[in-house]
C-alpha cells in the first residue's frame, strides 16, 4: 500500500478486508461459543452423573441396610415367638391335643372344623377363634388364637405356624391350605416351610428359607423363618415358623424415601433371577424374570458396583448395586435410574444454548461486518488519495478530522506531502541561484550541482583538466569531489574533520575561486553531507591590493597616493572614489594650516585661515584663527599693563615711607606698656607670699583642734569609769539591803517564838522589836545611798553628753580650718597663675615691640623695591613692542590709563593670589637679569601687600 | 516594809482584858493577819518543787528541815493572778491543826496586839466564800486588817488526806 505504483483496485481491496475481518471475528466467536458450549454440556452431564451416582449409591446402601435389618428382625421375631410362652404354651397344648384327641386322623378333623366349616371367606379365615367341633383343641385355640393373630398382625407377618416334631402343622394363623398338614410327607414336602422345619429340627437352631413358590399361597413366592421351641429341659417340642410379608421386604429395600421417577429398586439373586416383584411390570416377576449384567457380576465379586448398564426392562440405566446375605443365599439390592430421565436437565440446557447461539452469532456477524467496514472504507479512500498525490495531483488527504490512528495517519501523510512540495520549491530556487553550489553526501560523493556551478566548471574546464585530464563536468553527480578539492593545493584534505564552514581558495588558470565548505547535519546531529559554495574572486583581489597600498601610505602621512584601478562593482567603485577624495581634501587642508602657522611664528598675528570648510576641518581652521586673534589681544594687553605697573610702583614707594613713620610711633607706646606690666607682676608676687603665711597658720589651728579632740576622748573614758564604780557601789548597797531584809525576818521569827513563849518571852519580844527597828533603819540607809548613786549616775551621763558635744564642736572647727587652708592654697595657686599670665603679657609686649621695629625696617625696604620695579617695567614695554598687533587689541590700554591713579588699590587686591606665595619669594636675590624681571616685580608687589595686611590685622 | 501599820490602843486591850497577837502581811496593798500562835516560821522565798495535779494556787512543796510543806499562793487563792516571786517575797509557814502549810505573800508587815472586843464581824453582804475565808476585821489607824481563816482556806484537802 505504501508503494504507489502497485495499483490495486480500491473496491476489491475494500470488500476483501471487510469480509476478512468480519469472517475472522465470526469464526473466532463460533469457536469460542462451541468450546464454551461443549465444556458446559460436559460439565452439566458430569455433574448430573455425579449427583445421580451419589444419590443412587446412598439409596442402595440404605436399601441394603433395610433388607439386612428386616431379615434380622424376622429372625429375632421368630426366635422370640419360639422362646416365649406366646409360642411355647400353645405348641405344647396344640401338639398334645393333636396326638390325644383326634386319634387316627387329627388332620382331617381340624381341616374340616377350621377350613371347610369356616364361616369366613378364604382371606379372612383367621377371624375364626373357635371351631364348632367342641373339641379340647378348639378350646385351646380359642385361648391362644387371638394372641398369636395379634402377634402376626402387629409384626406385619403373613402367617405364623406351629409345627410339632413330627412335622404336623398343628396351628396356623391364616388357616390356609397348609393348616393341619404334614410338612414331611404331606403336600408341603419340599416347600420352603418344609425345608426350614427340617433344618431347624436338625440343627436345633433358627433357619431361613430361600425364596420359593409356595403352593398354599396360590404358588406365590414365599419366605419363611423358623426357630425351634424347646422345653426347659431342652426337649424338642416343635418348630415355630413365620411366613414373611414380601411387600414389607420390598418396602425395606426401597427405604423410607420412596421412589423417584423412573427409578426402581429390586432384589436379585446370584443367579440373576429376581427375588422381588417389580410394581410397574404386570405379573409376578420374582423367580420368573432374570437380569444379567456385567455390573451385577462385578457387584457379587466386589460387594458393590456402580455404573451404566442395560436395565431390567432393556432400557439404558444408571444402577447402583450392593449385595446382602439372606439366609444361605447372597442377594443383590439393585437401584436403577433411567439415563434419559436423569440426564434430562443437561439435555435441556444444551438445547437452550443452541437456541441462543444462533441469534447471537448472527448479531456478532453483522457487528463485525459494520466495524470492519468503518475501518476499511477510510483506508481505501486514503489509499486512492495517496496514489493520486504520488502522481503529482494536488488534493486533500481524506479523514484528517478523525480522532483515531487513521486520522493520525492522514495528517502525517498531509505533512509528508507538504514537505515534499516545499523541498521541490527549494530545489528550483537553488537551480536558479547565481551562486555556484554543490552538495555531497557524507562520503564526499557529489549529489547535486546547480546551473551556476555547471557554468563555472565549463568555464574553467581547461584549467581543471590540466590537473585531471579525465574530469567531465557533465558526469560529476555520483563522482568524487576529490579532483576539485585537489586544486587548492591540499588545504582541505579530510572532509570529515570539518566542524564549521571553512574557506579555501582554488586557482583555476587566471581565476581565483573561493570554495566555502560547510558540513550538513541531520535532525539527530549526525553528519549527512557537505555544502560547497564557489565564488570567483580574481577582480576583488586586485582591488583589495591597491586599497591596501593607499591606506598604508595614508597611515604614514603620505596623502599624495591615489587608486588608479577601475571596478565594475558599484560599491568598490564608490569606495575607490571616496578614498581618493579623502586624500585630496586632507592634503589641501594641511598645506594651508602649515602656511598660517609659519606667519604667526614670524610675529604676524593678522593672518587668517579660510573658513569655507565643514566638520573638523572647519573646527581646526576656526581654532587656529582664534589662537591668532587671542595672541594679538594678549600682546596688546601686556603692553597696556606695563604702563599701569609703572604708575603703581610710584604709589607703593610713597605708602612705604608713611608706614615706617607710624611703626616708630607704635614702638614707643609699647615700651610704656611693658613697664606697667612689670609693676603689676611684682604686686601679684607679694600677694602670693601673704597667702602662704595664712596657709601655715591654718595648719597650726587644725593641729590644735585635733589635740582638743583627744582630750575630749579621755574625759569620756573617765566618765565611763565613774559609771562603773557607781554600779559597784549599787551592788554593795543591794547586799546591805538584803542583809537588812534577812535581819527583819530573823526578828519577826524571834517575835513569833517570843509570842509562843507567852509571858516568858515578853522580854525577848522587846529585843526582837528593837532588832526589827535596826534592820528597818539599815534598809532605809541603803535605799538613801542607792538614790544618791542613781543621782550621781545621771549627772555623769550629762557630763559625758556635754564632753561629746565639745568633741563634735572641735571636729567642726578642725574641718573649718582645713577649708580655710584649702581656700588659701587655691588663692596662692591663682596668684601664681596671675604671675605667669602677667609674665606672658610682658613677653608678648616685648615681642610686639620687636616686630614693630622689624616692620619699620621692612617699610623702608619696600620703598626701595618699588623703585626697582619701575625699571623692570620699562624693560617689559620694550619687549612687547616687537609684536605686530591689530589696532583693536591696543585700544583698551589707553582707556585704562585714564583711571589708573584712583584704581591702584583695587588692582593690588586682584593680585592676592600672588601675595600668598611662599616667603621664599622674598629671599630671591634683589638684582635679576632681564629674563627673570617679571618674577622679581611680582615679588616686590607681594611684599608690600603682605605688610599692608599685617598692619590692618594688628 | 511599812511600819506602824497597826497601833491598837492600850485602853482597848485593858478594857477587855483579853488580847491576841497577830502577824500582819501584805498581798498587793491589802493587809491580812493571822494569829501568831499558828505561825511556825517566816521564810524568805526560795524555789519550790512543782507537783502535778495540784490546785492552781499551789506553788509546789518546800523541804523545811526534813518536813515536806506545801506552799500556797495567797493572791491566787483569793482569785488574783499567780504571784511572780522574787528576793523580797516571803513564805509564812503556819500550822493548821496537825498540818504545816506555807503561804506565799508579798511582804510581812508587823506583829500587832489586838483586844478581843476590837474584832468586828464580816459584813453580811459578802459572799459565802469571803465570809468563810475571813474570820473578822480589825480597824487600825490606817488600814482595815482582814483576819484570815486559815483552816477554811487551806485545811480542807488536809482533812481529806488525814
Amino acid at each position: 500500500m505504501s508503494d504507489a505504483s502497485q495499483q490495486i483496485s480500491p473496491q476489491r481491496w475494500s470488500v476483501s478486508i471487510t469480509w476478512k475481518l468480519a469472517g475472522m471475528v465470526f469464526a473466532t466467536s463460533l469457536v469460542a461459543m462451541f468450546l464454551i458450549g461443549a465444556v458446559a454440556d460436559n460439565q452439566s452431564r458430569s455433574t448430573a452423573l455425579d449427583l445421580t451416582s451419589q444419590k443412587l449409591a446412598n439409596r442402595t446402601a440404605a436399601g441394603r441396610l433395610g433388607v439386612k435389618l428386616y431379615g434380622e428382625r424376622m429372625e429375632s421375631l421368630v426366635a422370640t415367638l419360639a422362646a416365649s410362652t406366646l409360642g411355647r404354651q400353645p405348641m405344647i397344648e396344640f401338639s398334645s391335643q393333636w396326638n390325644e384327641q383326634f386319634g387316627i386322623d387329627p388332620s382331617a378333623s381340624l381341616r374340616e372344623a377350621y377350613l371347610d366349616k369356616n364361616p369366613h371367606p378364604f382371606a379372612q379365615r383367621d377371624r375364626l377363634d373357635k371351631g364348632d367341633d367342641g373339641s379340647a383343641y378348639s378350646l385351646q385355640h380359642q385361648r391362644h388364637h387371638p394372641g398369636l393373630r395379634a402377634f402376626a398382625d402387629s409384626s406385619g407377618l403373613y402367617d405364623v405356624f406351629l409345627i410339632d416334631p413330627d412335622g404336623n402343622i398343628v396351628y396356623s394363623v391364616r388357616k390356609e391350605d397348609d393348616f393341619a398338614t404334614n410338612v414331611i410327607d404331606g403336600p408341603l414336602a419340599g416347600s420352603g416351610l418344609a425345608n426350614v422345619f427340617l433344618a431347624t429340627k436338625e440343627t436345633r437352631s433358627g433357619a431361613v428359607s430361600p425364596l420359593q413358590t409356595y403352593g398354599p399361597s396360590e404358588d406365590a413366592p414365599a419366605l419363611f423363618f423358623a426357630a425351634p421351641i424347646l422345653a426347659d429341659n431342652e426337649t424338642f417340642l416343635g418348630v415355630a415358623a413365620i411366613h414373611v410379608s414380601r411387600e414389607k421386604l420390598q418396602a425395606a429395600a426401597e427405604g423410607q424415601a420412596g421412589t423417584v421417577e423412573a427409578s426402581r429398586t429390586y432384589l436379585v439373586g446370584a443367579d440373576g433371577i429376581l427375588r422381588s416383584d417389580i410394581a410397574e411390570i404386570d405379573g409376578e416377576d420374582a423367580l420368573s424374570r432374570s437380569w444379567q449384567s456385567p455390573l451385577l457380576q462385578q457387584a457379587f465379586a466386589e460387594g458393590r458396583a456402580l455404573g451404566e448398564t442395560v436395565g431390567i426392562t432393556g432400557e439404558p440405566v444408571f444402577a447402583a448395586i450392593e449385595t446382602v446375605t439372606w439366609g444361605a443365599e447372597e442377594w443383590a439390592v439393585v437401584t436403577q435410574w433411567e439415563v434419559d430421565v436423569f440426564m434430562a436437565p443437561a439435555r435441556e440446557m444444551r438445547e437452550l444454548m443452541l437456541l441462543f447461539a444462533a441469534p447471537v452469532l448472527a448479531i456478532i456477524l453483522s457487528l463485525a461486518w459494520l466495524v470492519s467496514r468503518s475501518f476499511s472504507r477510510p483506508i481505501a479512500s486514503m489509499s486512492g488519495a495517496v496514489a493520486r498525490l504520488a502522481a503529482g495531483e494536488l488534493l486533500e488527504v481524506p479523514g484528517q478530522k478523525r480522532n483515531d490512528e487513521l486520522g493520525g495517519l492522514a495528517r502525517a501523510l498531509t505533512k509528508i506531502n507538504d514537505m515534499a512540495m516545499r523541498n521541490g520549491q527549494i530545489r528550483r530556487a537553488l537551480d536558479g541561484a547565481e551562486q555556484a553550489l554543490l552538495l555531497t553526501d557524507a562520503d564526499g560523493k557529489v549529489t547535486y550541482l546547480n546551473t551556476a556551478m555547471c557554468g563555472l566548471l565549463h568555464r574553467s574546464l581547461a584549467a581543471i583538466q590540466a590537473h585531471d585530464p579525465h574530469f567531465d563536468p557533465d558526469n560529476l553527480i555520483g563522482g568524487s569531489l576529490a579532483p576539485l578539492l585537489a586544486l587548492d593545493g591540499g588545504t582541505i584534505v579530510e572532509l570529515a574533520t570539518i566542524a564549521k564552514p571553512e574557506n579555501t581558495v582554488v586557482t583555476l588558470g587566471d581565476h581565483a575561486i573561493r570554495a566555502t565548505v560547510s558540513p550538513l547535519f541531520d535532525g539527530n546531529g549526525i553528519r549527512s553531507g557537505y555544502h560547497i559554495e564557489w565564488l570567483d574572486i580574481s577582480d576583488q583581489l586586485a582591488i583589495e591590493k591597491q586599497i591596501d597600498d593607499v591606506i598604508g601610505a595614508v597611515a604614514t602621512g603620505d596623502f599624495s597616493r591615489r587608486i588608479s584601478v577601475e571596478s565594475d562593482q558599484p560599491f568598490v567603485a564608490n569606495l575607490i572614489r571616496g578614498l581618493n577624495s579623502i586624500s585630496e581634501v586632507i592634503d589641501d587642508f594641511l598645506t594651508e594650516l602649515r602656511k598660517t602657522l609659519e606667519t604667526m611664528s614670524a610675529g604676524d598675528t593678522t593672518q587668517r585661515m579660510s573658513t569655507g570648510r565643514t566638520g573638523r576641518f572647519l573646527e581646526v581652521a576656526e581654532a587656529t584663527n582664534s589662537t591668532m586673534a587671542q595672541t594679538g589681544t594678549l600682546v596688546g594687553r601686556i603692553k597696556t599693563s606695563s604702563h599701569e605697573i609703572e604708575t603703581a610702583a610710584g604709589g607703593i614707594a610713597a605708602g612705604a615711607s608713611d608706614l615706617s613713620a607710624r611703626a616708630e610711633n607704635q614702638a614707643s607706646s609699647l615700651q610704656q606698656t611693658a613697664a606697667t606690666m612689670e609693676q603689676l607682676a611684682a604686686n601679684v608676687r607679694s600677694n602670693a607670699a601673704n597667702i602662704e603665711e595664712v596657709n601655715a597658720l591654718a595648719e597650726q589651728s587644725s593641729r590644735a583642734a585635733e589635740n582638743g579632740q583627744s582630750v575630749v576622748t579621755n574625759a569620756v573614758n573617765a566618765m565611763t569609769r565613774i559609771e562603773d564604780s557607781a554600779a559597784k557601789v549599787s551592788e554593795i548597797v543591794a547586799v546591805i539591803d538584803s542583809i537588812a531584809f534577812q535581819t527583819n525576818l530573823l526578828a519577826l521569827n524571834a517575835a513569833v517564838e517570843a509570842a509562843r513563849a507567852g509571858d516568858a518571852g515578853k522580854g525577848f519580844a522587846v529585843v526582837a522589836s528593837e532588832v526589827r527597828t535596826l534592820a528597818q533603819r539599815s534598809a532605809d540607809a541603803a535605799r538613801d545611798i542607792n538614790d544618791l548613786i542613781q543621782q550621781s549616775g545621771g549627772e555623769v551621763a550629762d557630763g559625758v553628753r556635754l564632753v561629746r558635744s565639745t568633741g563634735t564642736s572641735l571636729e567642726e572647727i578642725a574641718t573649718g580650718i582645713t577649708k580655710v587652708a584649702a581656700t588659701a592654697a587655691q588663692i596662692a595657686a591663682s596668684g601664681r597663675e596671675q604671675t605667669n599670665g602677667i609674665e606672658d603679657i610682658a613677653a608678648a609686649v616685648n615681642k610686639l615691640d620687636e616686630i614693630t621695629q622689624q616692620n619699620s625696617a621692612l617699610a623702608d625696604k619696600s620703598a626701595g623695591e618699588a623703585a626697582a620695579l619701575s625699571t623692570q617695567v620699562e624693560a617689559l614695554t620694550a619687549l612687547t613692542a616687537t609684536f605686530k598687533v591689530d589696532d583693536r587689541d591696543a585700544a583698551p590700554v589707553a582707556k585704562r590709563e585714564v583711571d589708573l591713579d584712583t584704581d591702584w588699590q583695587d588692582f593690588a587686591s586682584k593680585r592676592v593670589a600672588v601675595s600668598k606665595t611662599d616667603p621664599a619669594t622674598m629671599a630671591l636675590p634683589k638684582s635679576q637679569t632681564s629674563p627673570a624681571a617679571h618674577a622679581t616685580a611680582g615679588a616686590a608687589l607681594a611684599t608690600v601687600e603682605d605688610d599692608h595686611e599685617d598692619w590692618s590685622e594688628f | 516594809m511599812t511600819e506602824n501599820l497597826v497601833e491598837i490602843s492600850d485602853d482597848a486591850i485593858e478594857a477587855t482584858g483579853k488580847t491576841k497577837q497577830y502577824v500582819t502581811f501584805l498581798v498587793g496593798d491589802r493587809v491580812y493577819a493571822v494569829d501568831i500562835v499558828m505561825v511556825r516560821e517566816i521564810k524568805q522565798w526560795s524555789a519550790t518543787t512543782g507537783l502535778p495535779n495540784q490546785p492552781s494556787y499551789t506553788r509546789g512543796v518546800l523541804n523545811l528541815r526534813g518536813t515536806i510543806v506545801p506552799v500556797h499562793d495567797l493572791r491566787a487563792r483569793f482569785g488574783g493572778p499567780l504571784t511572780e516571786p522574787g528576793e523580797t517575797h516571803v513564805v509564812v509557814i503556819v500550822n493548821i491543826g496537825e498540818q504545816t502549810v506555807g503561804v506565799l505573800v508579798d511582804a510581812v508587815s508587823d506583829i500587832v496586839t489586838v483586844a478581843a472586843g476590837e474584832i468586828r464581824p464580816v459584813p453580811a453582804t459578802a459572799s459565802e466564800l469571803d465570809s468563810s475565808a475571813i474570820s473578822g476585821l480589825v480597824n487600825t489607824n490606817d488600814h482595815m486588817v482582814a483576819l484570815i481563816n486559815l483552816p477554811a482556806l487551806f485545811a480542807v484537802p488536809a482533812e481529806a488526806t488525814a
